[in-house]
């Protein structure tokens, strides 16, 4: 273990060196000022569409849908509000809009003369969070558990460069040591990273211990996942560009967050997904699947640790020419 | 003690041998001295013993023991100094001996003891990055030393150094003799390998060439000559006669004006040349 913790160390003040890192943490707080600053508490879109479901003949309002499931398939997915007719009065179906915004539709309803009016918010996280806050989990998820992914490979490339690699080799510390204690080091690093994200943006308020828990062990998902990518390439300019195509695809469940409705199979599979899926819980409220999100983080930490030693032994502890 | 083999390497499998049917032994207290030019195969040999490449005709042993089936922790034995120093150039002197002396598991020697040896003590907080070449390449012969090994291997440990520091690091290497370890000695440098090794052997073109003590080596193909310098016609000349030829040198002694008169021995150089037709350096 002393090992482990000493080049961690060590790596750390490698780190610190490195340009990479420091680009990094600038991009941290740009995340922070845009959340912050840039980004409005409330947007809406100005194409909204109107559906009705059962409205009297006399209500001209919106377009009628084919049917209130469809309506509802329709308001989940996004920029539509549903109108649901009934015999004591409306009821509105929204994705989660603000208050303020549904006081003003509650407005035109009452104007109109429909009364009364009832509320249902098709996805409850959304409900009370305020719109510039509700991609903080994607910053967190896809910027601050990235690190390990990204810097580690940076430090392996650089011992390929300088040829420290060879002594690496020549030593007693095999690609478990070598695996876990980069690891560690991320993981600490991700976690305090998505820790200053969260508490300059959405604040004190969440469920911190699930919260760390999910930073710590995202970040080693991805340092591991990283390690074993990285460990066949020799410099950075092939790593970096292949690279950018393989944190795209693990990108792809900010289409599922942003449209739940959308969650096909496979998504789930991406490790980004339960992370994400369990951030947005964690900061804002609402339903964690438990069992698949620990099940999921376990399964995908086992995978990225046999991988990443058996790259790192392969292709970065082993292979020297002479 | 380490044995090598009948050891053959073949980098592309196409039967073009780096090195072909290499066979030696290093006995622990003793220092192998292995000469030859650049891609003589020295580097692939020494990757081999440190089982940075598969072994693919032959055996290397430690201690009976084949390199094929040793574990991680038999690299707790051995030190390696490689030629290029490999160093991380964003950490200091001290740090980089603290870094590798955290992955051995057993005990190692005081990082900023080491740095006194190879004369770097008053730069042990100095990045790298600011070291020149001769103190990377002593931070390099230090952190090969870190772990006492029992089996040391140094490739060109002197390359580079000043006079007084390529004294005091082979009195360093000496000492890893006299406490028992073997050590494997790459080198161009025939002062060197004279002044150090018990045995040495010269590789050329993937073979060796000739291998015994330099003593040895230089009865069997050296010559022994005297060197006279002489007066004649108001100038001085110089002649080389060898010192087995007595009647001749007899015979020129007696009819000069002699200045100087120096016996002198073949060095390694020649030999080398002597044994493959080719210099060393080249």
């Amino acid at each position: 273990m002393n090992s482990i913790f000493s080049t961690c160390v060590q790596d750390g003040k490698r780190l610190l060196t490195n340009a990479l890192f420091w680009v990094l943490s600038a991009t941290l707080v740009l995340i922070v000022l845009v959340v912050d600053i840039a980004l409005p508490k409330e947007a809406v879109s100005a194409e909204m569409t109107t559906l009705t479901w059962n409205a009297p003949a006399e209500i001209t309002l919106g377009t009628p849908a084919q049917s209130e499931q469809a309506l509802r398939n329709a308001v989940q997915r996004g920029d539509t509000i549903g109108l649901v007719f009934q015999q004591d009065g409306v009821t509105i179906v929204h994705p989660g809009y603000s208050e303020k915004t549904l006081n003003a539709i509650m407005l035109e309803m009452t104007r109109a003369e429909i009364v009364p009016v009832s509320v249902e918010t098709l996805d409850a996280a959304a409900r009370e969070t305020p719109f510039h806050l509700r991609f903080t989990p994607v910053f967190i998820c896809f910027e601050a558990l990235m690190v390990g992914f990204i810097l580690g490979g940076a430090l392996m490339l650089a011992e390929k460069q300088d040829g420290t690699v060879r002594a690496l080799r020549v030593a007693p510390f095999g690609a478990a040591k070598y695996v876990l204690s980069k690891t560690l080091l991320f993981s600490l690093i991700g976690t305090v990273y998505a820790s200053l994200i969260c508490l300059l943006t959405v604040g004190v308020s969440i469920q911190w211990g699930l919260f760390l828990l999910l930073s710590f062990f995202g970040t080693a998902v991805f340092t591991m996942i990283g390690l074993a990518y990285t460990s066949p390439f020799r410099d950075m300019s092939g790593w970096f560009f292949s690279m950018v195509v393989l944190l795209s695809v693990n990108m792809l469940p900010v289409i599922s967050y942003a449209s739940p409705a959308f969650t096909p199979f496979w998504m789930r599979l991406i490790p980004s997904y339960p992370i994400l899926m369990a951030y947005r819980a964690t900061m804002f409220g609402g339903s964690i699947d438990g069992w698949y999100t620990a099940a999921s983080i376990l399964i995908w930490g086992a995978v990225s640790y046999l991988l990443a030693r058996r790259f790192v032994t392969k292709n970065h502890l082993k292979g020297a020419k002479a | 003690m380490i044995q090598v083999s009948h050891v053959f390497h073949d980098y592309e499998g196409k039967g073009k041998f780096a090195v072909s049917d290499i066979s030696f032994s290093v006995e622990g207290g003793s220092i192998f001295g292995f000469l030859g030019p650049s891609g003589a195969g020295k580097s692939t040999i020494q990757n081999i013993m440190t089982g940075l490449l598969p072994i693919q005709q032959g055996e290397v042993l430690y201690d009976g023991k084949s390199v094929r089936g040793l574990n991680t922790g038999f690299f707790n034995q051995i030190g390696v100094s490689f030629e290029q120093s490999n160093l991380y150039t964003s950490l200091t002197g001290l740090e980089n001996l603290k870094y590798y002396a955290a992955l051995f598991s057993v005990p190692t020697l005081s990082p900023m003891e080491l740095l006194e040896r190879v004369g770097l003590r008053e730069d042990a907080n100095k990045r790298i990055s600011h070291y020149s070449k001769g103190m990377k390449q002593r931070l390099t012969f230090a952190r090969a030393l870190i772990n006492r090994p029992k089996y040391l291997f140094l490739d060109e440990p002197t390359s580079g150094l000043d006079p007084k520091t390529a004294v005091r690091i082979r009195e360093l290497i000496l000492e890893q003799k006299q406490r028992g370890a073997a050590v494997f000695l790459t080198t161009h440098s025939m002062e060197l390998a004279d002044a150090l090794s018990d045995t040495v052997a010269f590789l050329y073109d993937g073979v060796i060439a000739a291998m015994d003590t330099p003593e040895a080596l230089k009865r069997v193909y050296g010559r022994r000559d005297v060197r006279i310098v002489y007066r004649e016609d108001g100038e001085e000349r110089e002649r080389v006669i060898p010192m087995d030829q007595r009647e001749e040198l007899t015979a020129f002694l007696a009819n000069v004006d002699v200045v100087k008169l120096h016996s002198q021995e073949a060095t390694l150089e020649e030999i080398f040349l002597r044994v493959t037709g080719k210099e060393l350096t080249t």
